[in-house]
């Protein structure tokens, strides 16, 4: 027997539309209890809190527990969340919160730590530099991924954190991922945006990157 | 659309070279700093067990080699101590044949049963006896969390943090 919530859109399986979409169909399937549907969303999901928890110089250990940490908020604040397309945003703003919170706590117990009363990861804190800024790490495998390297680290950071949380979705996302972030002027999808506009901007200024 | 829109090409539509650079920045930033293999997995768990609604106990002490709640060592023989405001447990962890046994003690005694619940929702159940003790054999290495329920499955209900074993 199932209880049928009366708001909820009948369309959905958990798994047709984009992640804004996926996000409302997850919470309402956390309202009724059923972990079902929850499992390709968070797999999917995941990466971009990886990231985002990693951008903000969280370490590798910490950045889990961050990362869990939201699941579990997320669960318990299911039925606090207003607005059933806002998931992704939420997700995403309480892992970027939670990392700064990280950070700021393992600064107090480091020895050497920076006295700043900046948020960690804005621009002009100082701070353990994120993972993916360290090029030791970054596999180049040619001259290509070398120049577009280069070229996203030109940008500025607000770009930066777009292209490269919106590169690792598929392209029926991008606009999810833009909106979530809450940038309606660098947003990608179905235009391209500001931010990924100055990214081919650099690469044509630097000899190209097409083929 | 302004003279600036039309250079950059904001405004235009998203087209192939933009998905491939996407695609390949995107290969890039997971090439760089990679999701640990089991997040997903861990996060999956931690969730289904926040979904029990059943308070999270404290692991409180650990013995050497527990790659409790963090990935890391794993355990050959170890003992781990979770405790709430009413109840501990204290489990000693041990390798048999490959597979893991869990000797518990629950403490006050009560009678409880006892659940080991994976991320894809495999539960292996147990009751423990007149002195709070239980056994769950021949379990699997991997991400684990321990759930205790009261008689009929009602309270108080209690989970534990996420384990690998």
């Amino acid at each position: 027997m199932e209880t049928v919530v009366q708001e909820r859109p009948r369309s959905g399986d958990g798994r047709g539309g984009d992640l804004a979409e996926r996000g409302a169909e997850a919470l309402w399937s956390l309202r009724e209890g059923n972990t079902g549907a929850l499992g390709a969303f968070v797999t999917d999901v995941t990466p971009l809190l990886w990231h985002t928890a990693r951008s903000q110089g969280v370490d590798a250990s910490d950045a889990q527990d961050v990362v869990q940490g939201v699941w579990v908020r997320f669960v318990a604040h299911a039925d606090r969340i207003e607005d059933p397309r806002a998931v992704l945003q939420w997700l995403l703003v309480s892992t970027r919160r939670a990392a700064w919170s990280a950070v700021r706590s393992s600064r107090r117990t480091a020895p050497q730590a920076d006295v700043g009363g900046e948020e960690p990861g804005s621009a002009g804190a100082s701070r353990a530099p994120a993972a993916t800024d360290d090029p030791e790490h970054v596999v180049l495998r040619d001259e290509r991924d070398r120049l577009l390297w280069d070229a996203v680290e030109r940008l500025d950071e607000r770009c930066r954190t777009l292209l490269r949380l919106v590169a690792l979705v598929d392209r029926p996302d991008y606009s999810a991922v833009s909106a979530a972030l809450g940038m309606p002027v660098g947003s990608i999808g179905p235009t391209r945006g500001r931010c990924l506009a100055k990214l081919r901007t650099e690469l044509e200024s630097h000899g190209g990157w097409a083929r | 659309m302004s003279v600036e829109d039309q250079r950059d090409g904001q405004n235009r539509p998203i087209d192939e070279v933009d998905v491939g650079m996407l695609a390949a920045l995107g290969r890039l930033v997971d090439g760089a700093d990679p999701v640990p293999r089991d997040l997903v997995e861990r996060c999956t768990l931690a969730m289904s067990l926040a979904m029990m609604d059943a308070e999270l106990m404290a692991i409180t002490s650990e013995g050497t080699l527990v790659g409790a709640v963090r990935s890391g060592a794993a355990a050959s023989a170890s003992t781990v101590t979770f405790t709430s405001a009413t109840v501990s447990v204290m489990i000693d962890i041990s390798e048999v044949g490959g597979r893991v046994r869990l000797d518990g003690w629950i403490a006050p005694a009560a009678d409880f049963r006892v659940e080991l619940r994976r991320a894809d929702g495999d539960v292996q159940s147990t009751g423990c006896d007149s002195n709070g003790r239980f056994v769950i054999d021949a379990v699997p290495h991997g991400l684990v969390g321990l759930v205790l329920l009261g008689p009929d499955g009602g309270a108080p209900r209690l989970t534990t943090p996420v384990l690998e074993l």
